[in-house]
């Protein structure tokens, strides 16, 4: 039994995208193959986190980590989170080698490929925790991708995402790459809804 | 236009010092006055992306009480220094809680700089840094149509790689 540890990196609670990507990945890990757990954040200045939910990923053979893109990088509360843990490992001597860490980043914008920097970030940070980087999932316009996620057609791509992760964490095969999913939405009209938005908020 | 003002979110290193001094030398033999505020881990909470400052109460943050103090000492800057160290590439926490509130904090007519210092950063965590910031000017556009981003970025990791940053400076004071 692989056991994979989900981290929720936004700090919006329930409503966030990450976590219900996180979930729809998380009902693809079912016993007796995997067991999974959950750990987030709690908005707040300091983001308290109790030790033990740096125990858990530590100790998993799996870390997918499910973020939104922030300014075209992590958010200041999740690399909070990531500076956190590192010092956790080094006050516990390290993490258990093999432990492979895959990402789920979630962004405003339509093309996903916008997050190859907090992508590569990502990279750093497994580099310096002793992970091994697998592969990330980046969506493009996260909202529209949850919204869709149900829909037949329309939600494909992200189905066949979360059937990679399952299987490169039952069986790593060799190396994969990042894979990036466009929304089902055509770009124009998710900009004129996002305009939509921002004008009634800021009437000219 | 009243001086620069310095965000350092750094934590205090020998090389962000040097940046510091540097930076201050040269806004005062430009005939500027530079002011200092230091950012630490727990100062500013954490954006958690509610986008209330977008499409609810634009201009302000949930977290007003302690955001709005750094914005009012930000407004009519000529121009908003950012010291920040990096956490693998990415600008640190305490540094990143007041990049994620810049439409907030830093207006449009204010040119902002951001150095990022780190001496055990590796090649590539100190160029992903400059990407993050520097390669997408302008690109903010596409989600947000009143903010237009003009930021510029350096990396520092040996007091030589100060030298980028501080003669960018003069040439824009």
């Amino acid at each position: 039994m692989k056991s994979v540890c989900l981290v929720n990196g936004s700090l919006r609670g329930r409503s966030a995208s990450s976590l219900i990507f996180l979930n729809d990945l998380a009902a693809r890990l079912v016993a007796p193959e995997f067991s999974s757990s959950l750990i987030g954040m709690t908005p707040g200045r300091s983001l308290p986190l109790p030790t033990r939910a740096f125990g858990a990923m530590a100790c998993a053979d799996a870390v997918v980590l499910a973020f939104p893109l922030f300014a075209y990088c992590l958010s200041g509360g999740f690399v909070r989170f990531l500076e956190d843990y590192l010092e956790y490992l080094d006050s516990e001597g390290g993490t258990r080698s093999g432990t492979r860490l895959y990402a789920i980043v979630n962004c405003g914008y339509p093309d996903p490929r916008i997050t190859v920097e907090a992508l590569r970030v990502v990279r750093n940070f497994c580099a310096r925790a002793g992970l091994d980087y697998r592969f990330s999932v980046a969506i493009g316009c996260g909202p529209a991708a949850v919204m869709t996620r149900k829909v037949p057609l329309l939600n494909r791509k992200i189905n066949r995402a979360w059937r990679s992760i399952a299987r490169d964490i039952e069986s790593p095969g060799g190396g994969r790459e990042d894979i990036f999913v466009r929304p089902g939405i055509p770009k124009a009209i998710l900009l004129r809804i996002k305009d939509a938005y921002e004008d009634k908020a800021w009437p000219t | 236009m009243n001086g620069i003002l310095i965000l350092d979110g750094t934590g205090g290193s020998a090389l962000s010092e040097l940046v510091r001094s540097k930076a201050i030398e040269i806004a005062a033999a430009k005939g500027y006055e530079a002011e200092t505020l230091e950012i630490g881990r727990d100062d500013l909470p954490p954006c958690i992306g509610c986008l209330d400052c977008i499409t609810k109460h634009p201009g302000s943050c949930i977290y007003d009480a302690a955001v709005r103090p750094i914005a009012e000492k930000a407004a009519n800057r000529r121009l908003v220094l950012l010291l920040a160290s990096s956490s693998f590439g990415n600008p640190s926490s305490a540094a990143k809680n007041v990049m994620d509130r810049g439409m907030l904090i830093v207006k449009e007519s204010c040119r902002q700089l951001v150095i990022g210092v780190g001496a055990d950063a590796s090649d590539e965590e100190a160029s992903a840094f400059v990407d993050i910031v520097a390669r997408h000017r302008g690109a903010a556009e596409i989600v947000h149509t009143r903010f237009r981003e003009t930021i510029d970025a350096f990396f520092a990791r040996r007091p030589e790689d100060c030298a980028a940053p501080i003669e960018f400076l003069a040439r824009v004071l």
